[in-house]
């Protein structure tokens, strides 16, 4: 499983806050990374939530 | 963005310049917003009611026109597919703030309406509306450019005649208009003009490095740097009025997330309850029934040494909390108990925030705090004695939310202001034309949201409620405003 973000996330830090395992700010570009490229099982569950809890459907899993 | 979908459903050709790589900015943060209803009876007591309450320092023109515009509101949002719960009368009981200076929310109860915008995940329902919004601004083939900011508006013989931009590969944009429409919000992350126009040391370290008289930037990532305001005054528009609508909150890692609605700990509960609240002079200054009142609590804190309070209940008041129920809800932290406050506390401690106390004694307490000991336990003794017979001699504080201050431990919570963005800076007319120091109209320049919130509240420093709903209703003033200037030849 591989996730993305849309170019209309609005940078709020829902998914850096209660995901800092897959998430993060990058100041200087002004948008939010995804840590990890593959997204391991231990993750999975975590991934799937952070995907219903963004504000404004960003994450998207890859296809 | 309310500008430029009024002006393109108007039929004029529109390109929104937006400094983000995405849209919306802090507007993606409110949960709704407050409007007058559309009737005339409602229109003027609230016009009345609101030119009362800022001793008419406000703006009347765009005080009534907000009044007159605001109620069409919601029904256009709903129309192009914001999702919205909006009550037929009736405010919801914690927006009607009873802030100094704000008659207008004692009047809101009859006179306006809420309308609340469901939200998506764990997200606010501005971040809803926007996407609505971005959405019918498309379908009506406007040119959204991201991460391209405007740099200098452009003006000959007296005409503005558009506006220069930076595209995201470092070139100039050049862009044609006959009228321009500013809605860039405030100068939060501007310090020298927090400092200039507030009078704070600003902090954009929210993380735990506040120090007495700081103010520190609620929402540190929102780049608010006062670009359209600056480049307004750059053609001649007159300052108008400049303030901080300021909100309260405890500093330091573990309170709140990266945006202040994220809450990390119960503290953010904690910091709205009525109990015994001392300046670092270790007085009381305030009948502590304010909060949440955030702007009433936010002038209160403004005004003591080292602008900031400590919050101090006992061990009695920690159960009381926890067992039964807490006194004050802010309604976008509704609870109703609270669990292991003092375990959710030392976590903080832990995780280095200086600003969270947890003591035996008060003396410790006091230390901890940078408070005088000595002062602290007088303030406390007669607290304690207004507790005792159940009337507060020195500002009467309804006896309910007397609380002593006996049994240890004891806790702490030291506050901060803190804002989401700031209030005014351009000088405008009703039709949110900008004007000029000598009152004269600058043609083609309009200015909304938060920038003209400074015009709608008058003489208060830390002013300016109700933004987002001012924000949307003066933005479509604006679009409004422009396509008639647009017709004239």
């Amino acid at each position: 499983m591989k996730l993305k973000i849309e170019d209309f996330c609005i940078r709020c830090g829902i998914c850096i806050t209660f995901y800092p395992e897959l998430y993060e700010m990058d100041f200087a570009e002004d948008l939010v990374r995804i840590k990890i490229d593959e997204i391991p099982a231990s993750l999975t569950e975590k991934a799937k939530q952070s995907i219903k809890d963004c504000g404004v459907t960003a994450i998207r899993i890859k296809k | 963005m309310a500008s430029a979908i009024t002006a393109a459903e108007g039929g004029a050709k529109v390109v929104l310049l937006e400094k983000r790589p995405f849209p919306g900015g802090a507007s993606n943060t409110p949960v709704g917003f407050g409007f007058v209803k559309r009737d005339r009876e409602s229109q003027d007591k609230a016009f009345k009611i609101h030119m009362e309450g800022t001793l008419w320092t406000a703006n009347a023109d765009l005080v009534r026109a907000f009044c007159d515009a605001s109620g069409e509101i919601p029904a256009w949002l709903t129309g192009m597919g914001v999702q919205a719960d909006i009550p037929n009368q009736g405010i919801q009981p914690m927006t009607a703030e009873p802030a100094p200076g704000a008659g207008r929310f004692q009047a809101a109860v009859d006179t306006e309406g809420y309308c609340s915008l469901k939200a998506i995940g764990r997200g606010h329902g501005g971040a809803q509306l926007i996407k609505a919004m971005v959405a019918r601004a498309r379908e009506l083939g406007i040119n959204i450019l991201f991460s391209t900011p405007s740099k200098k508006i452009l003006r000959a013989e007296d005409r503005t005649t558009g506006v220069y931009a930076e595209a995201k590969n470092g070139h100039t944009i050049h862009v044609d208009a006959r009228a321009v429409v500013i809605a860039t919000a405030g100068f939060n992350e501007d310090p020298e003009m927090i400092k200039k126009y507030s009078g704070y040391d600003f902090t954009l370290d929210w993380y735990g490095n506040c120090e007495e008289g700081d103010y520190f930037n609620l929402c540190p990532n929102l780049r608010l740097t006062g670009d359209g305001i600056k480049m307004a005054w750059e053609v001649g528009a007159d300052k108008g009025r400049i303030g901080i609508p300021v909100w309260p909150h405890v500093p330091g890692p573990g309170v709140i997330g990266n945006m202040p609605w994220i809450m990390l700990s119960q503290v953010r509960i904690i910091q709205e309850q009525p109990y015994l609240w001392v300046n670092q002079d270790g007085k009381r200054f305030m009948n502590e029934e304010v909060i949440p009142g955030r702007l009433t609590a936010g002038n209160l804190i403004a005004r003591q040494r080292g602008k900031c309070a400590t919050l101090i209940f006992d061990d009695v008041t920690r159960r009381h909390m926890e067992e039964k129920s807490i006194d004050k809800i802010y309604f976008i932290f509704p609870a109703k108990k609270l669990t292991d406050i003092e375990g959710d506390m030392r976590r903080l401690i832990a995780q280095g925030n200086k600003h969270v106390f947890v003591a035996e004694t008060l003396e410790e307490l006091a230390g901890q705090a940078g408070i005088d000991p000595a002062s602290l336990q007088d303030t406390i003794i007669e607290y304690n004695r207004y507790c005792e017979k159940g009337y507060d001699d020195q500002y009467a504080k309804d006896p309910k939310y007397l609380r002593p201050v006996k049994k240890p431990k004891f806790y702490g919570l030291r506050v901060f202001n803190t804002a989401y963005g700031t209030s005014g800076g351009i000088k405008v007319n009703g039709k949110t034309e900008a004007l000029t120091e000598e009152g004269k109209v600058i043609p083609g320049l309009y200015a909304a949201g938060d920038i003209i919130l400074g015009e709608y509240s008058g003489d208060m420093v830390n002013q300016g409620i109700q933004s987002f709903g001012f924000a949307l209703t003066t933005g479509r003033i604006a679009g409004k405003s422009a396509l008639e200037y647009l017709k004239k030849p």
